[in-house]
């Protein structure tokens, strides 16, 4: 599927495009075309939206689906960059009813599972992977939102939903829900089933930050018998010690007087392709690393807690490589220092 | 603005949900390059010293991973800091070692290049002293004084 066209006069040099600049085009790609969130120059999408969704979205993100909050920038703010994203796009905002839409969520049930759900998941919680070229090979095609996220379905209202499946999105996987032979009744059964995910809300995972940042074991042993130690429970868990050095090595002079802070990097192939495959900025934290550190004559060792990173990176694909990473940390700490 | 009706239905439980919170919010920092990979690795390592941080050879993690399977594997990690700083705060906080020095991974994304670090802001959530909340204000100023450097480099 192609990726679609610039072909307005948008405005970069706006308060709008400078925030969008900052805060957007990571993941939504320079003018909107795309990258790791979907593309938000696309004429279907802005023609099916308002600019109250725009916003919102901005507000809320997605949680757990990559696309983070913005709970910070103030409401003029949040207004210029719903200017400039508009801007991608000559027409103007559409304009809809605030009437719900009534259907039959039961019927609609069916219909999801046989039109809809082998892109946007049995249970509406979307493709799998953040979009990064690194996890989602590029001749891949954009990812199909979530729809049962609690950010998707406080910005959308029923009308802009309907309008999103009568008008498709032309350049994406995302077909026009007419051409797939279904009638106006089915539409409106899709949209009171996809408004029925807002039940389910309190029993999704929500991610939870923990509240300690570092993981930490202290060590009855020498400072090099610690180290000695860790690594043996490194190979005795079937990862191996890719690197080994002071910290700050390449930073602090070698011959800046003894250091008694050391830095074990381990790894194994399935712990950086699971990891790097959900979510390549997990790389932030991977090889994995374990500091073997004395202070006032106590050894300790120490990591970075893996249960914060699926808040971190706002990715709750990350939970169970996370919970994962956590028990082999735990294990190889507690090893060390038995 | 008027209300949807989704709002108005289903007030309570979605904005419980959603209650803005400091959980997410800028925790992370995230930039794209209009630079290669190869030119936003030097463009950033001269931006970082043009602050007066030393910079460590960029380590590149994805040699296995193209065998592996992933198509455009290419990825590294710039760890920087100031020496005596680094040093202090090592010697110092045992308990920030495994966050310290703070790094940036550079991310390969077709012609572009996507730089990601984690906020030194987020650090003082859980690190309060004082001098530390200092020092992760200025890592916080300087780091996105060199990340939007290195998004406006063409
Ligand atoms: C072939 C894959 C595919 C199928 C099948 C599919 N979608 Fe989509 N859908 C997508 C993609 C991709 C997008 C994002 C398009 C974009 O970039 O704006 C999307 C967007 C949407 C959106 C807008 C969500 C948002 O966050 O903006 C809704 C609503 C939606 N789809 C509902 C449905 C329904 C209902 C069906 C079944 C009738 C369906 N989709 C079938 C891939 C698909
Ligand atoms: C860290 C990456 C990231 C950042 C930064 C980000 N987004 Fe997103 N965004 C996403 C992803 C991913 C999705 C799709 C969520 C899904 O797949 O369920 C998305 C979805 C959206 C949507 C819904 C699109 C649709 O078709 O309904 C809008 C609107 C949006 N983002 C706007 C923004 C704006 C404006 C900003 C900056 C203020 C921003 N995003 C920042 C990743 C991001």
């Amino acid at each position: 599927m192609g990726r679609p066209e610039v072909t307005s006069d948008r405005d970069e040099g706006s308060e709008g495009g400078r925030l969008y600049a900052l805060h957007c085009s990571a993941c939504h790609g320079n003018y909107g075309l795309g990258g790791v969130g979907i593309p938000l120059a696309l004429d279907d999408f802005l023609e099916s939206v308002t600019d109250r969704y725009i916003a919102l979205t901005i507000r809320f993100g997605r949680p757990g689906r990559v696309m983070p909050p913005f709970p910070r920038l103030t409401g003029h703010e949040v207004l210029a960059i719903t200017k400039y994203i508009r801007s991608l796009h000559w027409a103007d905002e559409p304009q809809f009813s605030s009437e719900p839409v009534v259907g039959d969520p039961v019927a609609g049930r069916g219909l999801f599972a046989a039109f809809c759900a082998q892109c946007h998941g049995a249970n509406g919680e979307g493709g799998q992977g953040t979009g990064v070229s690194f996890s989602r090979p590029r001749f891949k095609s954009i990812l199909a939102p979530a729809l049962n996220n609690a950010g998707f379905l406080a910005s959308a209202s029923d009308q802009i939903i309907k309008h999103s499946l009568i008008q498709g999105r032309e350049g994406t996987p995302m077909r026009s829900v007419p051409a797939l032979g279904l009638s106006e009744q089915d539409i409106n059964d899709l949209v009171s089933y996809i408004r029925s995910f807002q039940n389910q809300l309190t029993k999704q995972v929500i991610i939870k930050r923990p509240a300690d940042a570092v993981l930490l074991q202290q060590s009855p042993y020498s400072y090099q018998q610690t180290i000695e130690n860790v690594k043996k429970a490194v190979a005795d868990s079937d990862y191996s010690v890719v690197r080994e050095q002071l910290l700050g090595e390449g930073i602090i002079d070698p011959d800046e007087g003894e250091r008694k802070q050391y830095v074990i990097y381990f790894a194994n192939l399935e712990m950086l392709s699971d990891g790097l495959g959900r979510d390549p900025r997990i790389g932030l934290f991977l090889p994995g690393k374990i500091v073997i550190a004395e202070y006032e004559g106590v050894v300790k060792v120490l990591t970075s807690n893996p249960k914060q990173y699926a808040a971190l990176f706002n990715n709750m694909a990350l939970n169970d490589f996370a919970e994962a990473l956590y028990r082999t940390y735990r294990t190889i700490l507690q090893a060390a220092v038995l | 603005m008027k209300i949807c009706a989704c709002l108005r239905k289903w007030p309570v439980i979605i904005l419980m949900l959603l209650a803005p919170s400091a959980l997410w919010a800028g925790d992370l920092l995230m930039v794209r390059s209009q630079l290669s990979f190869s030119d936003t690795q030097s463009k950033i390592e001269e931006e970082i010293n043009a602050l007066g941080y030393f910079t460590s050879t960029p380590r590149r993690v994805d040699i296995d991973l193209v065998s592996a399977g992933f198509s455009n594997g290419t990825y590294s990690v710039i760890a920087y800091g100031k020496p005596d700083k680094i040093k202090a705060l090592a010697e110092n906080y045992p308990e920030l070692t495994p966050f310290l020095p703070p790094q940036i991974v550079i991310f390969g994304e077709r012609k572009e290049s996507l730089l990601v670090a984690m906020s030194p802001l987020y650090l003082a959530e859980f690190f309060t002293q004082p001098e530390l909340i200092e020092t992760f204000k200025l890592w916080n100023r300087d780091l996105q004084i060199i990340l939007e450097n290195v998004r406006d480099a063409r």
